[in-house]
C-alpha cells in the first residue's frame, strides 16, 4: 500500500548543492497521457420535468433491480426456491418463500413537514437533531401493490429506506413476515477491462477544499498544486508526479458547510455576505484551477454546498464560473455522481451526500462500511428521494450500480479510509473515503495499475506545534 | 550553468533578500529570473550556505511516513529540519523552499502570499516546472464560445424578464417627468411673470405663448388665481382652454414639489423647523392659488378633514392631537410624493436655491436634463424608502401607536419616549400642539405659523410658486456650477 518505496531516494538531496550541470537537474518530464471515457451521461439532465411524482423512481428501481436480484436469489438459496409477490403470500400459508421489494423504514423521528406544521403551536421547540433513528423504528417491505411488516432476521438499524432486497421467510399469522435470511442485489460481475498499459499511473482524488472558510488551507493546497505540477520536490518526486494522469475534485470545493445562521436583528440593513463569500471563493478556486489545468486533467465535481443544483444528480459546475481555468481543455466539469473510465479502470463515486444521509437515518456510522453497503445494495443513493432530494425520474433510476466499478469513492468524509473489497465472484473494488482537504490537508493517490492507494498530506503548519510530535 | 551567471543570480538573490528584505521562495525566484525550478532551489541553497549567519531558511521535505499513514510533503523551518526528517521512513524530497532575512517566520502561511502575488503576473511559469503536459491545450475559441453560449441561454429568459420591469418603467416615468415638467415649467413661467418664454421651442413655446396670454390678462403675482377665476373667460378660446387645463393639471404636482423637496432633503435632526417653513409656505401658496373665492371652502374642507381625523384618532387622548398635526401635514405630502417620485439629496440645495435663485427660470434646456437625472435617482433610490427616510421617526412612531392601540392602550408611554428622541421636531410639535389646543382650528393654526415664519417664507412662496421644477433645474445648474 505504501507507494514507490525507496525508489527515488537516490536523487534526494541533489538539489542541496550548487547549480552545476543543468542537464542533471533541469530535466523536464512529460505528463503521461491516458485514455479516458466519461460514463456520466445518465447523470446529466436532458430535460427538466418536475411534474412527475417520486413514486415512479421506486417503481423503476424495483423493476430494474428485480432482474439483478433474481440471479442472486438462485445463487444463494438454490434454484428451486419460490419467489412470490406479496399478494400471493396468502396462498403460501406460511410456507417458506422469497419476496422481493423495496424496504421502507418507518421512523418516528424522521422529520416531516406535516408533523412540523401540525405541532407548530406546541410547547417548546426541540433541539435540532442530527440523527433520526430510534429503537421504535419498523421495517416494511413494499412491492408494486402491497406492503408487509418485516420482523426477524433483518436488523432495521442496518438498512435504510429505498434499498431493494429479497427476503426469505414465511408470513406469520398476524400479517408480519418472519425473515430468515435476506439477499442484496450485490456487486455485479466484474467486467474485464484490459488495462491500457502496465506502467504506473496515478489518479489523485481530493475533496472538500472549502475555500470559503479556510485561510489555512491555502498554502497546503498551493503545495499540492506545486507538487502535482512538478514544481516541488526532487527530480525523483517530479518524475513520479509526471505519472499522475488525473485529478478528481469530489465536491465542496467552494464551500464545505452550510450557512451558519448567526442571530440577526430584523429590519436592519443586511449585506449579503454569503454571496460575496461564495463569489470570492469561486474566484479563488479559479485561480487555483488554472494552475492545475495548465499541467493536468482535472475533473471537477459539485458537492452539497457548491453553487450547483442541490438535488441529486448535481449538474456540473458551470464553466462560466471559472473564466481562467476554462480556457484549458483539461478542465472537465462533471456531475455528481460521477462515473468514468481512466486507462481501463472504471471509477464511480459521489461527493458524499448519500453516505452522510444514510448515517443520519441508521445506526451505521462508519463511512467506509456504508460505502461498502451501498455497493452491495447496488445503489448509489438508496435514500433518494426519501431523505435526500433528487430529480423526479420516472423512466429510469440512474443511481443503480449495474456495472461493477474498480474504484468506488465518496468525497468529503471526515478521514481517509480505504479498503479493497473482494466480491464473491472475484470482483475487486477499491473503496475510498476521500477526506475533506480543508480538515486533513491530504489527497488520495490511487495507482491504476494495482489499485493501491495512499494519502499525501501537505503540511505547512508550525513545526513546533503539536501536530509533529507524534 | 556557468559560474558567471550563477554569480549574477546570487547577487540578485542577495539584493532581494538583504536589501529588499523579501521572502524569496524557489518558485518566486524561478518565475522572476525565468529559470528552472530546480535550478532556483539550488541557487537558494548556494546562497544560503554562503550567507549562513545572516539568513533564515525553510526547507521542503517529502517522503513516506514511518507511521504508515502515507506520504507527506511539508515545509519546515531550518531548526526543525532534522526533527521533521526523523518522521519519514524514506525521504523523497528535500530542498530549500525559501530564504529570508527575518529570523523567525511567525506563520508559514506568509509563504503562500509570496507566490500568490506572483501568480497573475506571469502566466508562462509552466515551462519552468519539471513537468509538461502535452494535452493541456487551450480550448479553441469556438468551444469557449459554445460554453459561454450555453450560459447565456440559461440566463436570457431572466434578463428578458428583468428589463421590462426594471428599465422600461423608469423610462416611462422619465417621460412622464419630462412631460409634466415641460408643462409645469411653462405654466409656472406664466405665473411667475418672467419673460423667458422666447427661449422655449416647439410645443413648449406654444404653451408658453398661451400662458403668456393668461398672464397678460391676469394679475402678475397671482396668475393662478387669475387663470382660475377671472382671466380664463377672457383669454381662452377653445384651444387655449385645452392648453390651460393641461398646464393646470401639472401645476398641482409642481406646487407640491417645493413642499416635498425641502422636507426630503433635510436631515432628520433639523428637519422639522424647515419643514414647517416649507409647509407653511406651501400652504400659503395654496391659499394664494385658490384665490379669494376658493379660499374659504378649501380651508373649511381642511378643517373638516382634520376634525375627522381628530375623531379618528381620539384614542391617543392628548397625544392624538399631536399626531393629528402630523396627519394633517402628511396627506398633502403623500399626494406630492406620488407625483415627484424622488427628489433626492440635492433637494436641500433646491430649497436654498429656491430662496435666492432669481436666475433660476432662465435655464430652459434644463428640463430635458432634469428628467434623466430624476429617473436615474429613481433607479437608485426607490421612492418609498426615501419617503420613510424623510419623515422616518415620526411615521414609524405613528404606525406603532396604531398597533399598540389595537392590542393594549397602555403601551402609549412608549410613544412618548420616542418623541423625545428627536428633540427638534418635538419642540415644533409642541408648538403646533399648543396652537392647536388653543384654537383647535386649522386656519388659525396656519395663519399663526405663517406669521411666525413670515420673514423667511415671504420670499420663498413667490419663488416656489414660480416653479418647483425650476428649482430643480436650478439645483442641477447649481450643482454643475459648484462642481466646475
Amino acid at each position: 500500500m505504501i507507494p514507490q518505496e525507496v525508489k527515488s531516494t537516490g536523487s534526494v538531496g541533489k538539489l542541496l548543492s550548487s547549480p552545476t550541470n543543468e542537464n542533471e537537474t533541469e530535466s523536464v518530464y512529460s505528463r503521461i497521457n491516458c485514455s479516458f471515457t466519461n460514463l456520466s451521461e445518465r447523470f446529466g439532465h436532458h430535460s427538466k420535468d418536475y411534474s412527475k411524482q417520486f413514486a415512479h423512481i421506486y417503481a423503476v428501481r424495483l423493476t430494474k433491480m428485480r432482474e439483478l436480484l433474481n440471479k442472486r436469489i438462485h445463487n444463494k438459496w438454490g434454484p428451486d426456491v419460490r419467489i412470490r409477490k406479496l399478494h400471493e403470500l396468502q396462498e403460501e400459508e406460511s410456507r417458506k418463500c422469497v419476496v422481493l421489494g423495496t424496504l421502507f423504514k418507518h421512523q418516528e423521528m424522521k422529520p416531516s413537514i406535516l408533523k412540523e406544521i401540525s405541532e407548530e403551536h406546541q410547547l417548546i421547540p426541540q433541539p435540532p437533531r442530527t440523527h433520526f433513528f430510534d429503537d421504535s423504528d419498523q421495517l416494511i417491505l413494499e412491492d408494486e401493490l402491497q406492503r408487509i411488516r418485516l420482523v426477524g432476521n433483518l436488523d432495521v438499524h442496518l438498512v435504510v429506506t429505498g434499498v431493494v432486497c429479497a427476503v426469505l421467510g414465511n408470513e406469520d399469522g398476524d400479517g408480519k413476515f418472519l425473515v430468515d435470511d435476506y439477499c442484496w442485489a450485490g456487486v455485479s460481475e466484474p467486467i474485464q477491462h484490459p488495462l491500457q498499459s502496465n506502467d504506473e499511473r496515478f489518479v489523485v482524488l481530493l475533496s472538500g477544499l472549502d475555500l470559503a472558510n479556510s485561510g489555512d488551507t491555502l498554502l497546503p493546497f498551493q503545495l499540492f498544486i506545486d507538487w502535482i505540477g512538478g514544481f516541488l520536490g526532487d527530480m525523483g518526486e517530479q518524475e513520479h508526479q509526471a505519472c499522475a494522469v488525473r485529478v478528481l475534485i469530489a465536491g465542496n470545493s467552494v464551500k464545505g458547510c452550510g450557512e451558519h445562521k448567526a442571530p440577526v436583528l430584523h429590519n436592519t440593513y443586511k449585506t449579503d455576505v454569503g454571496d460575496a463569500i461564495t463569489l470570492d471563493a469561486t474566484k479563488l478556486l479559479d485561480d487555483f484551477l488554472v494552475q492545475l489545468t495548465s499541467s493536468i486533467d482535472v475533473d471537477l465535481m459539485p458537492g452539497e454546498f457548491d453553487p450547483s443544483n442541490h438535488t441529486m444528480p448535481q449538474q456540473p459546475l458551470h464553466y462560466c464560473m471559472f473564466p481562467q481555468a476554462s480556457v484549458y481543455q483539461t478542465l472537465h466539469g462533471v456531475p455528481n455522481p460521477y462515473e468514468c473510465e481512466i486507462g481501463g479502470r472504471r471509477m464511480l463515486g459521489t461527493s458524499g451526500q448519500p453516505i452522510d444521509d444514510i448515517s443520519r437515518y441508521s445506526k451505521l456510522s462508519d463511512p467506509l462500511s456504508i460505502l461498502q453497503l451501498t455497493l452491495e445494495w447496488a445503489h448509489l443513493t438508496p435514500t433518494c428521494p426519501d431523505t435526500l432530494s433528487c430529480y423526479p425520474y420516472y423512466q429510469e433510476d440512474p443511481f443503480i450500480i449495474s456495472e461493477c466499478p474498480d474504484i468506488y469513492f465518496a468525497g468529503n468524509q471526515p478521514q481517509f479510509q480505504s479498503k479493497l473489497y473482494e466480491g464473491p465472484e472475484g470482483q475487486q473494488v477499491r473503496l475510498i473515503c476521500i477526506p475533506a482537504f480543508s480538515k486533513t490537508h491530504s489527497c488520495v493517490v490511487v495507482n491504476l495499475k494495482n489499485l493501491d492507494c495512499y494519502t499525501v498530506r501537505f503540511d505547512a503548519s508550525d513545526s513546533m506545534g503539536p501536530g509533529l510530535d507524534k | 550553468m556557468d559560474v558567471q551567471s550563477v554569480k549574477l543570480y546570487l547577487q540578485n538573490i542577495e539584493e532581494y533578500v538583504m536589501d529588499e528584505d523579501k521572502i524569496v521562495t524557489y518558485k518566486w525566484l524561478s518565475k522572476n529570473l525565468g529559470i528552472h525550478v530546480n535550478t532556483a532551489k539550488q541557487l537558494l541553497y548556494t546562497f544560503a550556505t554562503e550567507q549562513k549567519i545572516n539568513v533564515n531558511l525553510t526547507y521542503l521535505v517529502g517522503g513516506v511516513l514511518c507511521d504508515g499513514t502515507g506520504c507527506k510533503v511539508q515545509i519546515v523551518r531550518e531548526e526543525d529540519l532534522e526533527k521533521a526528517k526523523a518522521e519519514f521512513k524514506a525521504l523523497t524530497s528535500e530542498h530549500v523552499y525559501s530564504v529570508q532575512k527575518a529570523k523567525i517566520l511567525p506563520d508559514l502561511g506568509v509563504l503562500y502570499a509570496v507566490d500568490c502575488h506572483k501568480r497573475d503576473e506571469n502566466e508562462d511559469g509552466k515551462r519552468l516546472s519539471a513537468i509538461t503536459c502535452s494535452h493541456s491545450v487551450l480550448r479553441p475559441q469556438e468551444e469557449i464560445g459554445r460554453l459561454r453560449l450555453k450560459a447565456r441561454a440559461a440566463t436570457s429568459t431572466r434578463d428578458a424578464k428583468r428589463w421590462p420591469t426594471g428599465h422600461a418603467p423608469s423610462k416611462k416615468t422619465a417621460e412622464a417627468h419630462s412631460n409634466s415638467e415641460v408643462a409645469s415649467t411653462d405654466g409656472s413661467k406664466g405665473k411667475n411673470g418672467t419673460k423667458k418664454k422666447e427661449l422655449n421651442t416647439g410645443i413648449a413655446a406654444m404653451f408658453a405663448a398661451q400662458t403668456c396670454k393668461t398672464k397678460q390678462g391676469g394679475p402678475n403675482e397671482k396668475p393662478k388665481a387669475a387663470e382660475n377665476s377671472s382671466d380664463k373667460p377672457k383669454t381662452s378660446s377653445g384651444i387655449t382652454m385645452f392648453f390651460n387645463r393641461q398646464t393646470e393639471k401639472p401645476i398641482k404636482p409642481s406646487v407640491s414639489a417645493p413642499k416635498d423637496s425641502p422636507s426630503s432633503g433635510l436631515s432628520p435632526k433639523d428637519s422639522h423647523g424647515n419643514e414647517v417653513d416649507a409647509s407653511c409656505a406651501s400652504e400659503k401658496l395654496k391659499e394664494k392659488q385658490e384665490g379669494n373665492s376658493n379660499k374659504k371652502g378649501k380651508v373649511s374642507s381642511n378643517v373638516k378633514n382634520s376634525s375627522i381625523k381628530n375623531t379618528e384618532q381620539k384614542w391617543g387622548g392628548g397625544k392624538g392631537k399631536r399626531v393629528n398635526t402630523d396627519e394633517k401635514l402628511l396627506p398633502a405630502k403623500k399626494r406630492k410624493r406620488i407625483v415627484v417620485v424622488s427628489d433626492s439629496e440635492d433637494s436641500s440645495d433646491d430649497d436654498v436655491f429656491g430662496r435666492d435663485g432669481g436666475d433660476a427660470p432662465d435655464m430652459p434646456p434644463l428640463p430635458e436634463v432634469a428628467p434623466h437625472h430624476e429617473s436615474d435617482t429613481d433607479d437608485v433610490i426607490p421612492p418609498t424608502p426615501e419617503a420613510e427616510l424623510k419623515r422616518g421617526r415620526k411615521r414609524v412612531r405613528k404606525m406603532k401607536d396604531k398597533t399598540y392601540v389595537d392590542e393594549d392602550g397602555y403601551i402609549l408611554t412608549c410613544k412618548e419616549y420616542v418623541f423625545e428622541s428627536c428633540t427638534d421636531s418635538e419642540v415644533e410639535q409642541e408648538k403646533e400642539n399648543e396652537k392647536k389646543l388653543s384654537k383647535g382650528n386649522c386656519e388659525q393654526f396656519e395663519t399663526k405659523k405663517s406669521e411666525s415664519v413670515k420673514p423667511v417664507s415671504k420670499e420663498p412662496p413667490a419663488k416656489k410658486k414660480a416653479s418647483p421644477q425650476k428649482t430643480k433645474q436650478a439645483t442641477l445648474m447649481n450643482f454643475f456650477k459648484k462642481s466646475i
